[in-house]
């Protein structure tokens, strides 16, 4: 799945480590979730959402 | 971030987990070698029973280690949980299917095997084919 968590995240100033820190998962998760070869529960989606203001369908695109 | 390198790179939690997990390795290690030289020196003098007893001390080792292991995997957040599964997955398909193609061609007398280091190779190869599963892990999802 698309997603714009790494726009969102260098927007933010934050490196992977400190939105990791701020999401209590490694930075590797964030990576994974970042590069797209991770999807993310819809807890930890809804914890993204919630960290950058956002609504949801604006983070994740489903859209193939 | 080297994308090779975050495949071998351990999380935070995965250090912490194998740091701890030094400690039963090595008390494993040296008990395991003090088991062989107290059996090969008492057999004849202690009851069965005693010898059975000091015989499966390196077990208790290992019930350690899996405390540790559970404790890690608890800590572990989703995507961790993830590559932990495969590594499992791995480590018991592989292995599991292994022991039973060795197992049919021991029975068909194909090849000769000794069953007591067979047993005894068991939890290291599954170990092996943890690690692996997790590097598949890491690779398809990291």
């Amino acid at each position: 799945m698309k997603n714009a968590v790494r726009e969102r995240r260098e927007a933010q100033g934050w490196s992977q480590a400190e939105l990791a820190e701020h999401l209590a998962v490694s930075r590797q998760t964030v990576n994974a979730i970042e590069t797209g070869k991770y999807d993310p529960s819809l807890p930890l989606a809804f914890k993204l959402a919630r960290l950058f203001a956002a609504p949801i369908e604006t983070l994740f695109d489903d859209t193939p | 971030m080297n994308p090779f390198l975050d495949m071998v790179r351990f999380t935070p939690n995965e250090k912490r987990y194998y740091q701890r997990s030094m400690a039963p390795t090595l008390v494993n290690i040296l008990l395991t070698v003090a088991v062989v030289l107290v059996i090969e020196q008492f057999r004849g003098d202690w009851p069965f029973a005693a010898l059975v007893a000091v015989a499966l001390l390196p077990v208790l080792t290992i019930v350690w280690f899996f405390k540790l292991y559970i404790d890690y995997f608890r800590d572990c957040d989703e995507w961790e949980k993830l590559i932990e599964v495969y590594g499992i997955c791995v480590g018991v398909l592989l292995v599991g299917t292994m022991y039973f193609a060795f197992g049919l061609l021991a029975l068909f007398e194909l090849v000769v095997l000794d069953g007591v280091w067979f047993a005894l190779m068991m939890l290291p190869a599954i170990s092996i084919a943890y690690v692996l599963g997790k590097i598949i892990g890491r690779w398809r999802h990291g």
